[in-house]
């Protein structure tokens, strides 16, 4: 071996051994094996606690095995090279273990990759660690859920709550802080009763309280329970989500620039990943908002999606209008509404031009059940203004499943998008889909009948 | 008539842009500085004479939007 492969042989891997044991292996027995074979003692990772060890600690003994994945650390030893070679004619899998380094400043084609190659470990992870008892509880709840008093046709179609009993929906949206910039919230609405949320108010002379309906309506879609007081079918999305709630619209559902924008401001400083803005105004003039353009840019650079209504000034399918401001900024996500057939609504906006306004994703906006403000409490409204907070919604639930931000939050709710059999002119990538799981079942046991030897006087 | 004005700033140059606005005597009326925004109220005579300040993206009057439901 020349010096060179040597230096590169010994920067790729740390002398210490992966060995993998057959699922299902006796792990005394493994022990013995290893024993005989290379002379040592194997720790259990079930010896520290909640079996978390440092490499401090696997450096003092001879090796740890790791309980929950069946596989075994080796530290290096005089012969082990060869002992290795013995143990692999054993039905175990051995490999050298390698030096791993951080990632800075991936490229495009490098984080899509390590996406994949996380996205990977991740679904290992789920099969080796996966708890049948636990599976067959999360099956018991969702179905009791679904069959009691069941979720609207939006969360459906979006697989916030899936149809198939071979994919269910673990994700809440925990530990994601999401913006709803509109006309406040009704804050003492029972359905969210318990829930920290945090309040600001844009519009002069009038608090964070919604007199509208229209900002709780959203509120409610976007992160609304998953069991609403009564019996009330399921319309919130990401309902253990932090709620920031931005008055930035009046009572009477109007609002100025400077107070969106305030509004956008204070929810990025506050670390918000996602902002919702079921707000418009239709254009009268060509191009977009350089000043919303170069706001979101940064809200993007700081880890911040704005997500905004495309408008409802079409008439379908006579009279299609350009995406509304400031939704029509390329940095900002557009979305359009289909109805529960997955046809365009007709009032949704369109993309006419070529280098910006796009609708880029589309959500459920007819029809669409949430909360509002007290005495109605509830309502079923439609729009562009209520396909936006299901984009939302779900966007901080693939926040929470993958830790994507920002520009890799967008994409992946445009690569994950349903596609429809519409112009993309009209909605864009597709339908906005939420991340789920495949449920593991155990496959029926299969009686193992004898090969009985045939006699010679059957026939 | 005065109006409001929403100024899109560079981030090297907002603390210089705010300081010519002050000299200018323009109001300012809300500084957004985490997404690169100074709101003003003043004429757009005054407005135009700093559009070409260095650091100054873009000027728009500011509008109105409301709900789409």
């Amino acid at each position: 071996m020349s010096k060179l492969q040597k230096k590169k042989s010994e920067d790729e891997f740390t002398g210490r051994y992966l060995v993998l044991l057959p699922e299902g292996s006796d792990v005394q027995d493994f022990q013995n094996q290893i024993n005989a074979a290379v002379g040592i003692s194997l720790k259990s990772s079930t010896e520290f606690e909640n079996e978390f060890f440092t490499m401090d600690d696997l450096d003092k003994t001879d090796g740890i095995f790791l309980d929950k994945l069946g596989v075994a650390i080796i530290n290096n030893k005089p012969d082990l090279e060869s002992a290795m070679g013995i143990l692999s004619n054993n039905n175990l899998i051995i490999e050298p273990e390698r030096v791993v380094h951080a990632i800075n400043l991936l490229d495009e084609n490098a984080q899509k990759y390590v996406e994949g190659y996380r996205d990977a470990i991740n679904s290992m992870t789920e099969v080796l660690l996966r708890n049948p008892e636990q599976d067959a509880l999360e099956f018991g709840e969702q179905d009791i859920e679904t069959s009691a008093v069941g979720s609207t046709w939006g969360l459906k179609v979006t697989n916030v709550t899936p149809t198939s009993i071979l994919k269910y929906n673990p994700y809440s949206g925990a530990g994601i802080k999401v913006a709803i910039l509109d006309t406040g919230f009704e804050f003492n609405h029972p359905d969210f009763i318990g829930r920290t949320i945090f309040q600001r108010s844009f519009i002069g002379g009038q608090a964070a309280q919604d007199g509208h309906g229209h900002g709780t309506h959203c509120t409610g879609t976007a992160c609304g329970p998953k069991s609403p007081a009564g019996n009330i079918e399921r319309y919130g999305i990401a309902f253990a989500s932090q709620i920031y709630i931005g008055k930035v619209l009046s009572n009477s559902g109007s609002g100025a620039d400077g107070g969106i924008l305030a509004g956008i401001n204070w929810a990025v400083a506050s670390g918000c990943s996602i902002i919702s803005m079921s707000l418009g105004a239709r254009t009268s003039t060509s191009g977009y908002s350089v000043v919303y353009e170069n706001a979101a840019v940064r809200a993007l650079n700081q880890g911040c999606l704005i997500i905004a209504a495309a408008g409802n000034d079409s008439s379908r399918p006579g009279s299609i209008v350009a995406v509304s401001h400031p939704a029509n900024c390329p940095s900002i996500m557009a979305v359009g509404a289909v109805d529960s057939s997955l046809q365009v609504a007709r009032f949704s906006n369109g993309g006419l031009y070529p280098t910006y306004g796009a609708v880029d994703i589309v959500g459920p906006g007819v029809n669409v059940f949430s909360s509002t403000k007290l005495p109605e409490k509830y309502a079923t409204w439609n729009g562009t203004s209520m396909a936006t907070p299901h984009v939302a919604g779900i966007a901080a639930l693939w926040a929470q499943s993958t830790g994507l931000r920002g520009i890799a939050l967008w994409r992946k709710l445009t690569s994950t998008a349903k596609s429809l059999p519409l112009p993309s002119r009209d909605v864009g990538a597709g339908l906005v889909q939420s991340p789920t799981r495949s449920r593991m079942f155990n496959p029926f046991p299969i009686p193992k009948y004898p090969i009985l030897p045939r006699l010679d006087n059957e026939s | 008539m005065k109006a409001k004005w929403l100024i899109s700033v560079s981030d090297v140059e907002y603390k210089n842009v705010l300081s010519i606005l002050k000299n200018q005597k323009i109001k300012v009326t809300n500084t957004l500085e985490g997404i690169g925004v100074i709101i003003t109220e003043t004429s757009k005579e005054k407005i135009e004479k700093i559009r070409n300040t260095p650091g100054v993206l873009s000027i728009e009057k500011e509008g109105n939007a409301t709900t789409q439901y």
